[in-house]
């Protein structure tokens, strides 16, 4: 046991309580811990007032709801249009876009060892070359559009004849072709909802509306979006924030009474792409608050997606959820955005055409119009950068350490870059104290490896740890060893210190509960950062040799990959138990996008993965060689890994992690892990779009819709089985059981974004926002969803009993997959809802659940239709 | 005049220099096959070609050095000629080594449209499921597939895992030649997959002695002969057992050439008679499907090549085969093999898959999707390379429309599979 100068021993730490979690292997021999003790705060601890709850007496009645809000057909115009052009398929199409772009970004700065910000501006200069066709392509087919448009008169043409009149214009889009011919696809689709709205706003004869502007004009106007819209997508790709259309049109929501509706929540859905807080200061409107007011009064965290989805609890980039920060059981689960949400786009778009709908004259829909395309032109910002910059700072500061230095110093200069990214659950000077004692802390618990004699050896253990594969061909001199290891304390530090930041005020507040808490984090923190052999055994999270590398080591690291990789038997029973992404199964992603038989146990090597920040999934994707991976396409074959995943596949629960209000594939979150699945016999390609169930509530329409989408295997399966005249009942088992999971899911964490509720209590946008707050489905809206689905099997029997010829065509056509729609018109429990919408009560009517099956109707289309 | 010795010296120098830079300029892949017949390559059947090429290539590259570190050391006249020695050596190794990259190169560059690089991908697709099918229940694990186009009337196969010409490098895939003639009608790649997996499953010497023993009652010499011609039946039974009929048909398309060459005995030569293997084919046909339109193409087979025109001693041979054809046909599917882990072929690989009514069964069940479905496209191309098959043998009006069918689901195979 050495002794340092300062007289301080690993043993003396040990008595004060200061273990570090690292054992006493040899390679720290010789150095002694930090001398300085840790500054524990000791203000006064922090308060956090809740908003007080106010029970609503409980009515239920549509004319109780009329009494609080009295009735505005405008604002569910809004709220019905702005549901009705939501695409989920385009935002999953525009993530796949900025992965594209982002993928061609890294090709072009490949041996660009020169100026950094030359290489992001030739990056940039690439990216707008190689779209300028996409965007020239995406404006001819909206003048088709358009000129097939025109000669539809809106007020009469039925939903049928819109889609007769159109049809023609829809491009081609091949099962797994490139985003691009996907964008085309997508953007059509956007194109028809518009002109579907247009006909719907003309139908209803709103006074407000006098007269909806030629659909010519409305699409040209959709055609100017198109080059915008790529810009940002551009930006998105090369790490930047693009800039946001925020409030906007003030004349057209004032004069239908919804200003502060719109302006609010498209205010708030512009705040949650992943906006870092001090960027918020200074953008947003002092009605969201400061960093450092109280989360509870500082609603920032809204849904991401300015869309009529739920867009789950996904915060900004760096600010906790406020469900997670708000308890401190949810500290375990990971809360930040890792890079700005994308499916911002769609929420402009969609609040775009919404306005311009709205527009009362052409000169009002041109100046909408121009304000989008203005922001396009603003500059966009750079949300980690500046933290790329201090990072790289710290490590070096940790490099140039000498033998025995205190490392305090180091830390405390590195975490002020980090405030701006968390969002503290308190106020600066409290923050100020946080801040000084966990640098005390960190500074102490990281002294065992750092300095010249032990950070190489660190290095050369991460190398070691099976690693050399991917990392040997750059790492070789021991600065370059020097440098790996000073890189994973340094990031050990800033998980760390990100996890803190998270935790709530009342335990920021209290200085011993604070020390156990960053103990906790710090323990953490090594474990995913160091290799298991440099950890005493309680603290490893793997396998003894595992330990993760930050990939790619040229340029930005966007996640890290585990050097181990798990062999496992996958038994149908185990498959069938492991959720995935999406309210699927291992079990059926095997069966319905691997398209293997699950019959007998597969064989399968379990590839780990984490997201550092900035990191999506098609970056991981784009980044690896595996089957089907090496373009960002491949981000279907991965899947979340839960703490209860990684128990159930590989034994280790401990890799897991626990992403807050549940895993989304397009949102993913700072540290979140996910896996990826090497099954033998698996087809070498990118896979198709998974099966889906989404229930919709439409309290515009009053009605409830179930949105079955059929991918392309369980469609076939079905269909062999219509063509092979099976009983109904036979074929709704076949059903229910294959989309089981995707039922339950709607409950389940994460659900929120497969049950959307439209309009009541405040419309759309209010519902978006609000829901943004909870991970999981009211109980009432998951009563009534389940009830939806299961009265969909019941009348989807009917439909395979009377005549399947209209299912057999979906799915003989093209594009792949089927969707079944499912509509109850004044679903049992709407009212409900809407009354619970409107504060009254949350209670399901007594007679629930209702004994007879509500009437339905079902479109069958080919592919996957919202 | 320089001295002889530095003479001698420099005329070996010289060609060290010139082989040397030779072996050098074999790095550069680029100068024998086209970047773009890389790129219609599999990724992982890319980087494994490449990798032993590059590893081919960098051995002789290393035996250049030495010998350019011998000519430094040499000085004496024995030491030069032992130098030139090395360097005819060297020549040698050179040439095998330019073999080696030249066969692979030819492979490749005849991927020489994107059209033809995803049918051809298409075709590997269909080779390695082949092999899957068979290889997965014995562990034993599958190799790449590289297909390539050349003319010629038969296809053949470079196995993976045998030694190349330059006596180092090993085979790291399956390249199988496929006749140009005969693209649209790929069932002789799964004959050649039969050969892949008898080799990995170290089937043919335990089929040689079961075939003798069906054969037996025709004579010892006929059963020698059964014995020798094992390689190629179990190639031909794998091929039929994945495709049925079609593979029957096609291979009665390929032999189908002059009565003197369907009748010709060669000996050493692996294949049977073509006359006996037509009708072995046949044997299959009825052993597993009954009666069909295989008993009219071996009526019209008897009938063209009559065996009155066989040369006397091969005459007596296919007479006696005849009746042993069932018992044959018996010996190679459902006997078990301790290469096939106690199984019978027919266990690993069923024919009964693909008989006509199991093959209508499945266009009934995927209807208008079946060749326009990714999903059939995964699950079934071997079957539906055999529906495709059977049309063009049954339905012989139809072949331009049927083969259309089938190249444009074939694209789609190709299409989706990831390139280098």
């Amino acid at each position: 046991m050495g002794t340092a100068a300062n007289g301080f021993t690993r043993s003396t730490l040990a008595t004060q309580g200061m273990a570090t979690p690292f054992v006493d292997a040899g390679m720290t021999d010789g150095f002694a811990p930090a001398p300085v003790a840790p500054r524990v705060p000791v203000g006064p601890p922090f308060r956090v007032s809740s908003p007080p709850r106010v029970a609503s007496p409980f009515r239920s009645d549509r004319e109780l709801e009329d009494e609080l809000s009295p009735w505005n057909p405008a604002s569910e115009i809004v709220d019905e249009t702005l549901a009705s052009l939501h695409d989920e398929v385009f935002d999953e199409v525009i993530h796949d876009l900025v992965g594209e772009a982002a993928a061609m970004a890294v090709e072009s700065r490949r041996g660009d060892y020169g100026d950094a910000g030359r290489a992001a501006l030739r990056a940039h200069q690439v990216l707008a070359d190689r779209f300028h066709p996409l965007a020239a392509d995406a404006e001819r087919l909206l003048g088709e559009v358009a000129e097939a448009a025109k000669v539809l008169d809106l007020s009469s043409a039925s939903e049928a004849e819109i889609d007769a009149a159109l049809e023609p214009m829809r491009p081609r889009v091949a099962a797994g072709a490139p985003a691009f011919e996907q964008f085309l696809g997508s953007l059509f689709r956007k194109a028809k909802s518009l002109v579907h709205g247009a006909a719907k706003i003309v139908g209803k004869g709103i006074k407000a509306v006098a007269s909806v502007l030629p659909i010519g004009l409305l699409l040209g106007k959709l055609a100017s979006f198109v080059r915008p819209l790529l810009s940002k997508v551009i930006a998105f790709a090369v790490d930047k924030l693009p800039p946001q259309y925020r409030a906007l049109a003030g004349q057209v929501a004032q004069r239908f009474g919804i200003a502060s509706k719109i302006t609010g929540a498209l205010g708030q859905a512009a705040g949650a792409i992943g906006l870092p807080a001090t960027a918020l200061t200074g953008m947003l409107p002092t009605a969201f608050g400061s960093p450092d007011a109280p989360a509870a009064a500082a609603p920032v965290n809204s849904a991401p997606s300015a869309s009529t989805s739920v867009s789950g609890t996904a915060s900004a980039i760096g600010a906790p959820a406020p469900d997670a920060a708000g308890d401190a059981d949810g500290a375990d689960a990971t809360t930040e955005l890792a890079a700005p949400d994308t499916s911002m786009v769609q929420g402009e778009i969609d609040a775009q055409l919404t306005e311009l709908l709205l527009a009362s004259d052409e000169g009002e829909a041109d100046e909408i119009a121009s304000e989008y395309i203005a922001s396009a032109r603003a500059p966009a910002s750079d949300p980690t950068g500046d933290l790329d910059a201090a990072r790289t700072r710290f490590v070096r500061e940790l490099e140039s350490l000498g033998e025995g230095e205190d490392a305090t110093p180091a830390v405390e200069h590195f975490l002020p870059a980090l405030l701006p990214v968390l969002r503290m659950a308190i106020g600066a000077a409290g923050r100020d104290r946080v801040v000084d004692f966990f640098g005390g802390l960190a500074g102490q618990l990281i002294a065992p490896v750092v300095g010249p004699g032990v950070a190489p050896a660190l290095g050369k253990a991460i190398v070691d740890t099976g690693m050399r594969t991917f990392l040997q061909a750059e790492v070789a001199a021991p600065a370059e060893l020097h440098r790996v290891g000073a890189e994973a304390v340094a990031r050990t530090v800033e998980d760390a210190a990100r996890h803190v930041g998270a935790l709530p005020a009342h335990v920021l507040g209290h200085p011993a509960l604070l020390e156990s808490h960053a103990r906790e984090a710090f323990d953490r923190a090594a474990a995913a950062n160091l290799p298991g052999s440099l950890l005493r055994p309680e603290h490893r999270e793997g396998v003894d040799r595992g330990a993760w590398a930050p990939l790619p080591r040229a340029g930005r690291p966007y996640y890290k990959r585990y050097s181990h990789v798990f062999d496992v038997t996958l038994t149908p029973a185990l498959a069938g138990s492991i959720p995935t992404f999406g309210g699927g199964t291992l079990a059926s992603f095997v069966r319905e996008q691997l398209r293997l038989t699950l019959d007998r146990p597969l064989h399968a090597r379990v590839h780990l993965f984490e997201i550092l920040p900035g990191g999506r999934l098609s970056h991981v994707a784009a980044g690896e060689s595996l089957p089907a991976l090496g373009t960002p396409h491949g981000r279907r074959m991965f899947h979340p890994l839960t703490p209860e995943v990684a128990g159930a596949l590989l034994h280790h629960p401990r890799l897991g992690r626990r992403v807050a209000g549940g895993a989304d594939p397009l949102r993913s979150h700072i540290g979140e892990r996910v896996y990826y699945l090497e099954v033998e016999g698996a087809p070498r390609r990118v896979v198709d779009a998974p099966s889906r169930v989404h229930v919709s509530l439409d309290l515009v329409r009053d009605e409830a819709r179930v949105c079955i989408f059929l991918g392309e295997t369980l469609a076939q399966q079905i269909a062999s089985m219509v063509r092979g005249r099976a009983r109904a009942a036979a074929i709704v088992h076949e059903l229910r059981t294959a989309l089981a999971s995707h039922a339950r899911s709607l409950s389940a964490e994460g659900g929120h974004r497969r049950v959307h509720v439209i309009g009541g209590g405040g419309g759309a946008l209010h519902h978006r926002h609000h829901a943004s707050h909870v991970s999981h489905v009211s109980p009432l809206r998951r009563a009534i969803a389940r009830a939806s689905v299961e009265w969909a099997w019941a009348r989807l029997a009917e439909l395979f009993e009377r005549s399947s010829a209209d299912f057999v065509h979906a799915v003989e056509s093209s594009p792949p997959g089927v969707t079944l729609r499912v509509t109850f018109e004044h679903a049992p429990g709407l009212a409900a809802l809407r009354a619970a919408g409107k504060g009254g009560g949350t209670g399901l009517p007594v007679d629930w659940p209702p004994a007879v099956t509500p009437p339905a109707k079902i479109d069958v289309k080919p592919g996957h239709e919202h | 005049m320089i001295d002889p010795l530095e003479a001698l010296r420099a005329q070996l120098a010289r060609q060290v220099g010139h082989w040397l830079h030779a072996a050098d300029q074999l790095t550069d892949f680029g100068q024998l096959t086209s970047e773009d017949g890389w790129h219609r390559l599999e990724r992982y059947l890319g980087v494994a070609l490449r990798a032993m090429l590059a590893k081919c290539v960098d051995r002789l590259r290393r035996q250049g050095e030495v010998l350019r570190a011998e000519l430094a050391a040499s000085e004496t006249e024995a030491e030069l000629g032992r130098l030139r020695d090395e360097i005819i050596e060297f020549r040698s190794r050179y040439l095998h080594t330019e073999a080696v990259l030249e066969f692979y190169a030819e492979a490749i560059n005849s991927r020489t449209s994107d059209v033809l690089g995803a049918y051809l991908r298409a075709c590997d697709t269909l080779a390695a499921k082949a092999m899957d099918v068979a290889l997965r229940p014995l562990g034993i694990a599958r190799p790449p597939v590289l297909t390539y186009v050349e003319r010629g009337l038969g296809a053949s196969i470079l196995k993976a895992g045998l030694r190349l010409w330059d006596g180092r490098s090993i085979s790291p895939a399956a390249a199988i030649k496929i006749a140009r003639h005969n693209m649209q009608r790929p069932t002789a790649a799964l004959h050649e997959v039969g050969h892949q997996v008898a080799h990995l499953a170290r089937w043919t010497d335990d089929l040689a002695a079961a075939l003798h023993e069906a054969a037996r009652p025709a004579g010892p010499e006929v059963a020698r002969l059964w014995a020798s011609w094992a390689s190629e039946v179990g190639a031909d039974a794998f091929a039929f057992a994945h495709a049925g009929y079609a593979a029957v048909a096609a291979l009665h398309d390929v032999v189908a050439g002059a009565p003197a060459h369907a009748l010709l005995l060669l000996p050493g030569d692996p294949h049977p008679v073509a006359y006996l293997r037509v009708l072995l084919g046949r044997a299959m046909c009825t052993r597993y499907y009954g009666a069909g339109p295989w008993d009219d193409l071996a009526r019209a087979w008897v009938h063209n090549y009559p065996l009155a025109r066989a040369e006397g001693g091969v005459r007596v041979a296919i007479e006696a085969s005849l009746a042993r054809l069932p018992d044959l046909v018996e010996a190679t599917f459902e006997r078990r093999y301790a290469g096939f882990g106690g199984r019978a072929l027919r266990d690993l690989v069923d024919p009964i898959r693909v008989r006509p009514d199991a093959l209508a069964e499945l266009e009934r069940a995927a209807g208008g999707s079946l060749f326009t479905s990714d999903h059939w496209v995964d699950r079934e191309a071997l079957r539906m390379l055999a529906i495709c098959g059977y049309r063009v043998a049954v339905a012989p009006d139809s072949v331009d429309e049927t083969l259309k069918v089938q190249s444009a689901w074939m694209q789609r195979l190709g299409a989706r599979t990831e390139v280098a």
